[in-house]
């Protein structure tokens, strides 16, 4: 992994979980790592490095360890020194990381990047009367998409084509349109791979991977609102929502006034999965959408309050007025999500 | 029987060339009387438009058996870019939803490629008894030689394969099988009769040259000189990602030259940039492992250098075969430092189970049955499966053990003999070879003559590859008007 991102992902305040970031990147959402996250506040990175080979993180804090960047405060949890945060500082200057962060949709980029670079190529390929090439490799279901596009699109295609793609081009700045422009690929047209354009711009790999997927969401998004809709088609399943969407049934059933119990029985699941659905419907979602009060009690919140007055969030533990009231760890869990939502405010 | 005339005529309608290259004709003409061919053709004779000509002679459907699964899709494409668009691979790298559309519509294919493992499962197995084969084509048949170098266990099914499938016309191709190789090819398969064509495995226009140090900077010197020196487009072969990855940048910091690594680790997107680029020689020179080129059709590809030297002198023949395949003169060069075997030994300690590995595997079945398996867990298993004992399969992989490292042996006795490299390695393919010249090899006191060869490359690099282009400029190039 790259040293320069590790470093921007810990901090010099808060112990923090190598493992738990590495799983955020890679996508995984389990409540644990969805909830830590947000405690670091690094949940809008979550999936952002799915497709993105990570290699070794334990390699990279080593490195950062012996810089003296880094050291252990346990077995699984690192800290930034001093001289971390004020490294810190400056790789924030200059480092680029993803811009296009969204606690609403998933953009599975690289599915996307499959089926417009197809596109492009067979319309470039086809401006040339060229029926022989290698077309860019994607799974069965994008070529089928692709190709229904492409004939069902056939008459005119390619000035077509090429004016949706200059009017897009032109009106974003000129540094992020080369850059997706480098990707195409067409008649003799092979573009860029990602180390070629982080070589040609002189920054790391993971910074070129990053102003790319920047670029094509900026286009994904582009696509679904313009009201030439020629490309609208090859957005199919590209933009997904980052809430689980058994989560947002449950989340619906709630607000619309049913007790747990109940949902569990609509829906068929067990009440612990239910409650899991809510911890991350609260997570992800602002405090204000979410009935925090359907869940804990104004009592119940003066308990809380009380028993953990003047303590750093990250460091409450269930077993301190588990014995003492009848709150239960899920209602516990649910009210550190809203301090942690009200402490950022 | 067609005469040659009528072969010829269809050889320049279907594929444009005058006239066929050694060996494809009578391999040809073979399989269309019917018999069970197997081509022992060298590299670069075009062994694809055997069975694509057959395909257009013939109504049924070509089932060819690959042994890597990245060569099958690169061929696949290829077959799609010659025009034969009915061409599927099955393999595992397709999802579950993919593999069962393909089967189902399998009658749609001409064309299809399949790993001996996946043609091992039922269901895919009883989708080709329904339909009409015909011609089996077993490429890189020497992986059928239970020692050979790319050891499956599941291509010992094919013989049990090839019975249910109704016996369909059988092909088998290889650029590397001694005799002994042919021999234990033909009882593998089952099918001793086959008519065997085999062409000499000798490259006359790559000339042979194993250049050895005894340090590591002695060599990257030798290597800085000779990328700079000799003409491009090369081919720089390792046996290991990370340090292809190392030379690489190196490369790019000390020379003006593109350079571009190219291995399993790259994402699929870089993997076909980098292939595409080099094709249309953008790039200079590639630092792979052994999994490129395989698939790539590139005829002028003027050196190959061996960082590493490989496991054996098939795979030595395979890689630096991808030289030359225009007829020019080209080069080949193994870079050898004193013990680079012991890479290569430390390979084979890790892909042979070793006896107690085994001994704990057969003890302990009930617990590991469950759990994935490694690679080696599963060769044990294969056999496990197949009702060998624990005593015979240690037998079979001590023996195994002892082939690879006899094989090693010999690539080793061609770095280090003295003698004409070429009679080395001829001889090794039960061939006799005396015509050394000044532009054969470097041993036999020989010093090759770049200059005189024609090796030279004047200016640095081939074309520079566009960077920083303006996105008007490539919207322009892309769309013809």
């Amino acid at each position: 992994m790259n040293k320069d991102l590790l470093l921007l992902l810990l901090s010099s305040t808060q112990p923090r979980r190598i493992k738990l970031i590495q799983n955020l990147l890679n996508g995984k959402r389990t409540v644990s790592t969805l909830f830590w996250a947000m405690r670091y506040g690094i949940l809008q990175y979550s999936a952002i490095l799915k497709t993105y080979d990570l290699n070794s993180i334990n390699g990279a804090i080593k490195k950062l360890i012996l810089d003296g960047l880094v050291e252990p405060v346990n077995e699984f949890q690192y800290q930034l020194t001093t001289k971390g945060q004020i490294k810190k500082d400056s790789v924030k200057e200059s480092f680029y990381i993803l811009q296009n962060t969204s606690y609403q949709y998933d953009y599975d980029v690289s599915e996307f990047k499959a089926r417009i670079l197809l596109a492009i190529q067979s319309v470039s390929e086809y401006s040339y009367q060229n029926k022989n090439y290698y077309p860019v490799k994607t799974d069965m279901k994008s070529a089928m998409i692709v190709k229904r596009w492409f004939i069902q699109n056939k008459g005119e295609i390619v000035s077509r084509l090429e004016d949706y793609l200059t009017t897009y081009l032109s009106q974003v700045d000129e540094k992020k349109a080369n850059i997706i422009a480098q990707q195409m690929i067409g008649h003799d047209v092979y573009g860029m791979t990602n180390g070629q354009l982080a070589d040609s711009m002189g920054v790391s790999n993971v910074e070129a991977f990053f102003m790319e997927y920047d670029g094509w969401v900026d286009f994904i998004n582009y696509i679904i609102n313009d009201d030439d809709q020629l490309l609208l088609p090859l957005i199919n399943d590209v933009r997904t929502l980052k809430m689980n969407h058994h989560a947002i049934q449950t989340y619906k059933q709630f607000v619309s006034g049913n007790a747990l119990d109940q949902i569990a029985n609509n829906l068929n699941v067990k009440l612990s999965t239910v409650r899991e659905h809510l911890l991350e419907m609260a997570i992800w979602l602002p405090e204000g959408k979410f009935p925090y009060a359907k869940i804990i009690s104004s009592e119940d919140e003066r308990t809380l309050c009380q028993a953990f007055d003047n303590q750093p969030i990250d460091d409450w533990q269930y077993r301190q007025i588990s014995e003492s009231t009848d709150i239960n760890f899920f209602e516990f869990r649910i009210y550190q999500i809203l301090r942690s939502k009200q402490d950022v405010m | 029987m067609l005469c040659d005339e009528e072969l010829k005529k269809h050889l320049k309608k279907w594929f444009g060339f005058d006239d066929f290259r050694s060996g494809q004709k009578e391999v040809i003409q073979s399989i269309l009387d019917g018999k069970d061919t197997l081509g022992v053709l060298p590299t670069g004779t075009g062994k694809t438009l055997i069975y694509q000509y057959v395909g257009k002679m013939v109504d049924g459907m070509l089932i060819v058996i690959s042994p890597l699964i990245s060569l099958m899709q690169d061929q696949v494409d290829r077959m799609r870019y010659l025009g034969e668009k009915k061409t599927v691979a099955i393999t595992s790298n397709l999802s579950w939803v993919d593999r069962k559309r393909v089967i189902k519509n399998l009658n749609n294919y001409k064309y299809v490629y399949v790993s001996p493992e996946m043609l091992s499962n039922s269901d895919v197995l009883d989708a080709f008894k329904q339909i009409k084969i015909s011609l089996f084509v077993v490429d890189e048949a020497h992986c059928i030689n239970q020692w050979g170098p790319d050891f499956r266990p599941e291509y010992l099914n094919l013989k049990d394969i090839i019975i249910s499938l109704n016996h369909p016309t059988t092909l088998m191709l290889t650029a590397t099988a001694s005799n002994d190789v042919i021999l234990d090819i033909k009882e593998k398969i089952g099918l001793p009769n086959v008519e065997t064509i085999k062409y000499s495995t000798n490259r006359p226009n790559i000339a042979l040259g194993v250049d050895t140090f005894t340090s590591n900077e002695d060599k990257n010197d030798q290597l800085l000189y000779l990328v700079n020196k000799l003409m491009k487009p090369g081919i720089i072969y390792f046996s290991s990602k990370k340090v292809a990855n190392a030379v690489c940048e190196w490369l790019k910091a000390k020379t003006k030259l593109n350079v571009e690594v190219y291995h399993a680790d790259l994402d699929a997107d870089s993997r076909y940039r980098i292939q595409h680029q080099f094709i249309s020689d953008q790039i200079d020179i590639i630092c792979a492992t052994s999994a490129f080129g395989m698939g790539i059709d590139k005829d002028n590809i003027r050196f190959v250098i061996h960082y590493h030297m490989p496991a054996n002198l098939e795979s030595y023949v395979q890689e630096m075969g991808r030289a030359g395949r225009d007829g020019k003169q080209s080069i080949s060069v193994i870079l050898y430092k004193e013990k680079d075997e012991i890479l290569q030994y430390r390979f084979i300690d890790d892909t042979i189970p070793s006896e107690d590995m085994i001994n704990f595997f057969y003890d302990h079945y009930q617990q590991l049955k469950d759990n994935e398996l490694d690679k080696k867990a599963n060769l044990i298993n294969y056999y496990f499966q197949s009702g060998f004992t624990k005593n015979e399969v240690i037998n079979i992989f001590d023996g195994r053990r002892n082939e690879l490292v006899t094989s090693l042996n010999q690539m080793l006795g061609y770095v280090k003999t003295k003698g004409c490299k070429r009679a080395f390695l001829l001889r090794y393919f039960n061939e006799i070879f005396s015509e050394h010249d000044e532009n054969c090899c470097n041993g036999d006191d020989t010093q090759l003559q770049l200059e005189q060869m024609d090796l030279v490359q004047e200016s640095k690099s081939l074309n520079s590859r566009p960077r920083n282009v303006k996105w008007q400029s490539i919207i322009q190039t892309l769309f013809s008007k």
